[in-house]
């Protein structure tokens, strides 16, 4: 089954804040079609098997974020066809959904849930996840009263137990010390054994280069190249050299 | 400027999720808030009682002023009906208000179904409804007051007042995002609200000009149901049950259709 595919797909996004446009379009229709960009044009994407490892590059603002929000389901496209078979889970940013006034354990629960798993999944992976986590002796106190490091190691570990088909990698990378780190690694290793397909994106080209299968090349929101890690990487590095690979300019 | 193509975009997802999941989360949301909400405060629960319990003593006092008939109802029980029901219409209003815009983070990194959010305001209001329902019994009981088979009215009162409150909360909720106008709005409108129904007075004491309005305000109906069916033993007055009824329903689908449209920009304007 082909896990992700996107057919011309465009997502347009306002520039300003809402209710500004909103008075544009009140007094005059000139102002308000400039408050528009697209974040993504045109973008034809197909992985034709599950289990492949992608890495997805660009300068800032090349609509990288977009492209995983899209296909996480966080984001509506605004032109194109989106087709995702398979259960999503994004690590984009551990600390989303957490509450700071419930516990270790409440939030293992809630963010587990939020992610797609049923409360008795949870409960099944509790000890794993805190072990992954290292919060053991933690569990019941209120997360405001956790280090920053220890959210973002529980909020890491709770996303890469989900028994996804698809997962988004968003620069989780530098969470944690060396050794979370080397966990986090086998443990996404695991599951791309287990026919997971990995979305990654990161600025850490070498990593890329290592990681990864395919390259997908993100320029102003168009598909600037996809294929080999290597050869896309390649080029990227040549492009930027160059001066050619840029972000959104303004 | 690129204006892109303008073919309809298309999203197709499996596997879906099952109901089982999102009422699950629904339900460790709500309780969530609720435990949010009363964590970490010396009375904890107790609180939900302060507010009616402040409003009743009030109305005692305006009733010794204002001479409020309410015929052979105590009105201490008068009032205390007409503030629960209020309670929980202001109390998921209020809580609804913020339920999608303050969950930005959440909602910028994570796919779920939005009309969760809302709805487990709606949810977790029903638990303050639970233990002000408690201060009711006691009310009753210290009043006598016989409970004749004209509660079997009080489900079907129920879930009208449940389809408003859910039409509210989308309403709300999604309002909310688009224009924050609505948050600072909402503690005012809900005031206007609460003297437009008859909470401390009866429906018959309204203005003959405004009698028109009255009978279209849901609350109007839904309070003189609980009011008929919980303490005079009758049935809820049919003029007033089914404006109130065909309101609510309105604003549920109404609620509903909008919410159904326009969820997909959310995360785009948070």
């Amino acid at each position: 089954m082909i896990p992700i595919e996107l057919v011309s797909v465009g997502k347009r996004y306002l520039r300003g804040i809402w209710p500004r446009h909103l008075a544009h379009l009140i007094h005059g229709r000139k102002k308000a079609q400039s408050d528009w960009f697209w974040a993504l044009n045109q973008v034809d994407f197909t992985l034709t098997e599950p289990g492949k490892r992608v890495g997805i590059i660009g300068a800032n603002g090349s609509g990288k974020t977009t492209f995983l929000r899209i296909i996480s389901g966080v984001t509506a496209p605004t032109h194109g066809t989106v087709i995702v078979h398979g259960r999503v889970a994004p690590l984009l940013e551990p600390v989303a959904g957490m509450q700071p006034d419930l516990t270790g354990r409440e939030n293992i629960f809630l963010v587990g849930m939020i992610l797609g798993m049923r409360r008795h999944e949870v409960r099944k992976k509790l000890s794993v996840i805190v072990e992954f986590a290292g919060v053991k002796e933690f569990l019941d106190m209120p997360l405001k009263h956790y280090s920053l490091g220890m959210i973002m190691r529980l909020g890491f570990s709770i996303a890469i137990h989900v028994e996804a088909d698809i997962i988004l990698v968003d620069e989780a990378w530098s969470i944690g010390d060396a050794e979370f780190q080397t966990k986090s690694f086998d443990r996404l290793k695991a599951l791309h054994q287990r026919k997971a397909t990995i979305l990654f994106v990161s600025h850490d080209l070498e990593a890329i280069r290592r990681q990864t299968d395919e390259a997908l090349w993100l320029d102003h929101g168009k598909v600037a190249s996809f294929g080999p890690s290597g050869e896309v990487i390649d080029a990227y590095q040549q492009a930027v050299r160059e001066g050619r690979a840029t972000g959104i300019s303004a | 400027m690129n204006t892109g193509p303008s073919n309809r975009p298309t999203v197709i997802r499996t596997p879906r999720h099952s109901n089982r999941w999102a009422l699950e989360l629904l339900w460790t949301l709500s309780i969530h808030r609720v435990s949010l909400r009363y964590k970490e405060t010396l009375f904890g629960f107790g609180w939900i009682f302060l507010q009616p319990i402040a409003l009743t003593i009030i109305f005692n006092y305006i009733h010794r002023v204002a001479r409020i008939p309410t015929g052979d109802i105590p009105y201490p029980l008068f009032a205390a009906v007409g503030l629960v029901v209020w309670s929980l219409t202001a109390l998921t209003t209020s809580q609804s208000v913020v339920t999608v815009a303050g969950e930005v983070m959440l909602l910028k990194r994570i796919a779920l179904p939005r009309i969760l959010l809302p709805m487990s305001a709606v949810v977790s209001s029903l638990a303050d409804l639970c233990v002000m329902g408690l201060m009711l019994v006691g009310l009753f009981l210290h009043y006598h007051i016989s409970i004749s088979w004209e509660v079997g009215w009080i489900p079907a009162l129920f879930l009208i007042h449940l389809s408003l409150l859910i039409g509210i909360s989308c309403l709300v909720s999604l309002a909310n995002v688009f224009l924050r106008d609505i948050g600072h709005a909402i503690p005012s409108l809900l005031q206007l609200w609460f003297f437009a129904s008859p909470v401390f007075y009866p429906s018959s004491m309204v203005p003959k000009e405004f009698v028109f309005l009255s009978r279209w305000n849901p609350m109007t109906g839904l309070i003189e149901g609980y009011r008929a069916a919980l303490l005079l033993g009758k049935p809820p007055p049919q003029d007033l049950l089914w404006p109130a009824m065909i309101v609510s329903l309105a604003i549920m689908a109404i609620g509903a259709a909008c919410f159904r449209q326009m969820e997909g920009s959310i995360s785009d304007i948070l």
